[in-house]
């Protein structure tokens, strides 16, 4: 009898325990932003703050191309890579854009998640690669490009793993006309280049932030980014793209970012977080792979991440974190038509940047090598099986840098 | 049973060792001697081996030699070096913990051994230094700064000298350009007061040169060029001789061009033109030339001829200045004028002809036909005059081809076109299409029938892998190439002597979006 009172005087104290951990089962998919006394940025996380130690994920196997659906891959790529992503410290994974078949892109990022913690941030390229252009100031193209994008996150929304969602990438660059262009009449008509520029950017940034609030209206928990190249055009953004979250940016500056974060803050003022950066693993000039640059690269680019997060002592306190180029290499990036390459791991490249000083005297300065990005390289199986992943010097550098962050730790020491 | 066997192997280990070698302790070769063994052992990378052998040591006789501890740690430094040589990261990352604490442990039981033994102090910092410079680089830059210091402080005998040229070297060639050079200045600044007469230094600045050691030869050469401070007019010319061994020289890439023009400026601020001669005044101008820093090199070019009338490059330079002014300066007044000069002065030359068709083209691009067809008429007519086939020669089939447009009222050709557009109308270089381009063709000069590679390079502020998509419009000389390809690069071949100005246009969806010009000088 007393053990049956004893019972009834615990219920409501178990129900009430219950309640709560269903409380804080919806609040864990509650994902946002928070702004400090300070005025730094944090991410939040099921109430906790969290960096984004992340890389972009784009598991084509060698032999396999562009149009490869990763996401149906009955090896399951992601589970090796999770383990191996976990062991690293990695935290999030970047899909550039979610697969056709929505049920197996839940299934990877419910795995990422239930099996390794690994949070997802899911793109979407507003259909910049639409054939013939994408016509962002065609209303009839923008509600194709909005019922696409909901119609993603209404059916992403709900899976735990879900960081945020990313709008775009690099399509900025089409604004001068010289990048994938696109246009209109309206546009055409003001003639002066400089003006046409500045009206396929006011153009395509209100159609962000339409995007943006219709995505907070349906899904409150997560936050909405903008994939823009580089900080261009962002004084028009400041104007037509309030409602957006997060300034997501591609960032290729070598070794460091230089004033990205001061100049991110005064242009746009939201929360940076890097979507692409790194460094290449292969030497243009001296015609070797180079996996001591490439490490050297992510660590500093760590190491300026690290100084910007909120509370770090000198840095602008609006950096969230960020996603590394990338985590496999991929064979069909050099000339993704020609499906022969796709089993050759190319060592031509395909663009130019100077700030990757250690091999810019390559010929024509060509020495960004677009299939040597991965922090695991790919080595065929024999046997047909899941290319085996073999990770590159980065993987372990920047495995302890997390552990024992150096200007975290400098910082420390000053206080 | 088992640990008496180990003890009995690394006894005989040692004993056999030690007879191989003919270590004993406070043997005055010991490091030496040590060296030769540990050599043999990495030769084979049998770290394991080596090390047994010198705990053998260190346990016996030898247990107060800080040689000992010294290869003890460099054994593991190097067995971990060559984890990173065969990408063995795991190793280097996951099973060096424990392998780094042993070396530290024996760097610092060799240090504390090693007192006055300076050569031994340096090598085993260095070690130090390496061992934990990819671990804690707040660590390292501190151990580092100890390691200088310690080089400053002792009294460097030759043996020392090399010590610190060796580490030097080394920095260099992993690419720690500052760190080596820090130490290459001690190395310089022993070696200076080392009372070596000028000469000797001079011969070593050459024979660094030659090494490929750029750095260290311009810090002996500056040694040497200071000691020669009581005669400035001595002095910079010396200055000079030094500057003309960095510069361009246009049959080859200079090696530090910008400091050679440095020097050629030291040498002008302190004796003026008496500093030069006619070809150290031609390469100085040349070599601003090749780097691009048109203004200057064409003051210098006109410096030269004002200095050195007689020159025998008159009429070369006169043409360098004109296409300088045409091209860059874009001032087609000063153009005609230096060309008018070649035309005046040196009609038997491959610069007359050159010179017709330049300033027949800027007459053409500013529609003054007449003079246009004026200057292209007489180039044909003194073709023929010379027996030059017309039909054949590049320059005289150029002429025709403009003459054929001034004839049939139509618009330059388009390349050609885009490439005056874009030097001479405004906008281009300003607008939100702009971009900076280089042309650059190698070798510079160089004997007819060697190939010329021409490199188009450009740069905008995207800095990823979205790069727009360009097409390169080839124009003015181009050689034998038949097929130009609408391509960044290309290769040809000029069969006549001269310079040859090749243009191209960098052509984007927008129209040319920027321009380069190069001079290629055949003999």
């Amino acid at each position: 009898m007393k053990k049956i009172n004893r019972f009834f005087i615990f219920l409501p104290i178990i129900l009430a325990c219950l309640g709560l951990m269903g409380m804080a089962n919806a609040f864990s998919n509650k994902v946002y932003v928070k702004t400090l006394k300070n005025g730094h940025y944090q991410l939040m996380v099921a109430g906790r703050p969290y960096i984004v130690k992340g890389v972009c994920y784009s598991p084509v196997p060698i032999g396999k191309g562009y149009d490869h659906d990763f996401w149906s891959d009955a090896a399951e790529p992601w589970k090796k890579d999770g383990e191996l992503m976990k062991k690293m410290g990695i935290n999030t994974v970047r899909f550039y854009a979610s697969g056709e078949n929505i049920e197996t892109v839940k299934k990877v990022v419910r795995d990422l998640y239930k099996l390794y913690g690994i949070r997802t941030i899911m793109g979407h390229w507003l259909e910049f690669w639409n054939y013939p252009a994408p016509f962002y100031d065609d209303p009839v193209f923008r509600k194709m490009v909005e019922e696409k994008v909901l119609a993603m996150v209404n059916a992403l929304k709900d899976e735990e793993g879900i960081l945020f969602w990313v709008l775009g990438n690099e399509n900025n660059y089409s604004f001068s006309g010289k990048i994938n262009p696109w246009s209109s009449d309206r546009i055409d008509k003001m003639g002066d280049p400089r003006v046409c520029l500045l009206a396929r950017a006011e153009t395509y940034y209100t159609m962000v932030n339409d995007l943006t609030r219709s995505i907070h209206k349906i899904d409150p928990n997560h936050p909405v980014a903008m994939g823009n190249g580089e900080l261009a055009c962002l004084d028009v953004a400041n104007q037509y793209a309030k409602d957006v979250d997060i300034l997501a940016t591609v960032i290729y500056r070598g070794k460091t970012f230089g004033n990205i974060f001061n100049s991110a803050k005064m242009t746009y003022g939201k929360p940076l977080v890097f979507i692409e950066f790194g460094s290449d693993a292969y030497d243009a000039y001296k015609k070797e792979e180079n996996e001591d640059a490439q490490a050297m690269f992510l660590e500093a680019q760590w190491s300026e991440i690290y100084k910007n997060l909120a509370n770090s002592p000198a840095g602008a306190g609006n950096c969230l974190g960020g996603a590394m180029f990338e985590w496999n290499d991929e064979w069909w990036k050099h000339n993704e038509s020609n499906s022969a390459g796709w089993s050759v791991h190319d060592t031509d490249s395909n663009w130019s940047n100077g700030a990757y000083y250690f091999d810019i005297k390559a010929e024509r300065n060509m020495n960004m090598n677009e299939e040597w990005f991965g922090l695991v390289k790919f080595e065929k199986d024999p046997e047909g099986g899941l290319d085996k992943r073999v990770p590159r010097k980065a993987y372990y550098v920047i495995r302890e840098f997390w552990k024992n962050p150096r200007d975290l730790r400098k910082a420390e020491k000053k206080r | 049973m088992r640990k008496y066997l180990v003890m009995i192997i690394g006894l005989f280990l040692a004993l056999s060792a030690q007879a191989c070698f003919g270590i004993e302790a406070k043997d005055k070769d010991l490091f030496s001697k040590l060296e030769k063994m540990s050599a043999q052992y990495f030769e084979k990378n049998d770290y394991d081996g080596l090390y047994a052998e010198l705990s053998g040591l260190s346990i016996k006789e030898l247990s107060s030699s800080a040689e000992v501890y010294y290869f003890l740690a460099l054994t593991r430094q190097k067995e971990i070096a060559f984890w990173r040589a065969m990408k063995n990261w795991e190793g280097v990352y996951d099973k060096a913990e424990n392998i780094k604490k042993s070396i530290s442990a024996n760097l610092n039981e060799a240090q504390t051994l090693a007192k006055g033994n300076a050569g031994l102090i340096f090598d085993i910092k260095y070690l130090k230094w390496q061992s934990i410079k990819d671990d804690d680089p707040d660590a390292a830059r501190e151990l580092f700064n100890d390691l200088v210091k310690s080089a400053e402080a002792v009294e460097a005998g030759p043996e020392m000298l090399d010590k610190i040229k060796a580490a030097a070297d080394e920095l260099s060639k992993l690419q720690d350009k500052n760190l080596s050079r820090r130490l290459y200045e001690i190395y310089v600044a022993r070696l200076s007061n080392s009372n070596l007469p000028k000469e000797k230094i001079k011969a070593q600045a050459e024979g660094f040169l030659e090494e490929g050691s750029g750095y260290l030869a311009k810090s002996l050469f500056d040694v040497y060029l200071n000691q020669l401070a009581d005669d400035k007019v001595a002095q910079a010319k010396e200055m000079v001789s030094v500057a003309s061994k960095f510069a361009h020289s246009g049959w080859k890439e200079g090696l530090d061009p910008i400091y050679a023009e440095s020097m050629y400026k030291k040498a002008f601020d302190l004796a003026g033109i008496p500093a030069f001669d006619s070809a150290s005044a031609y390469q100085r101008a040349f070599n601003l030339e090749r780097l691009k820093e048109y203004p200057d090199a064409s003051d210098e070019y006109r410096n030269l001829l004002a200095s050195f009338s007689d020159t025998v490059q008159k009429a070369e330079i006169y043409f360098r200045i004109g296409v300088i002014a045409a091209y860059a300066a874009k001032d087609t007044d000063k153009a005609y004028e230096y060309f008018s000069k070649i035309k005046d002065e040196f009609p038997k030359t491959p610069y007359f002809l050159s010179s017709l068709y330049q300033s027949g083209l800027l007459h053409q691009w500013k529609q003054e036909l007449d003079q246009a067809k004026e200057n292209y008429d007489l180039l044909l007519k003194y073709a023929q005059d010379e027996g030059v086939d017309i039909q054949k020669t590049e320059l005289a089939l150029l002429a025709q081809e403009r003459l054929k447009e001034i004839e049939e009222k139509k618009e330059i050709k388009y390349g050609l076109r885009l490439f005056l557009e874009g030097t001479f109308k405004s906008g281009i270089e300003s607008g939100p299409s702009s971009l900076s381009v280089d042309l650059t063709g190698r070798a510079a000069k160089g004997n007819i029938g060697k190939p010329v590679a021409f490199v188009v390079t450009t740069s905008n502020s995207q800095t990823g892998c979205m790069t727009p998509a360009y097409s390169y419009e080839w124009s003015g000389e181009v050689g034998t190439l038949s097929n130009i390809p609408n391509s960044p690069e290309i290769t040809t071949d000029f069969p006549e002597a001269g310079i040859k100005v090749t243009h191209v246009a960098v052509v984007g969806n927008q129209g040319a979006e920027g321009v380069g010009f190069e001079m290629i000088q055949k003999e």
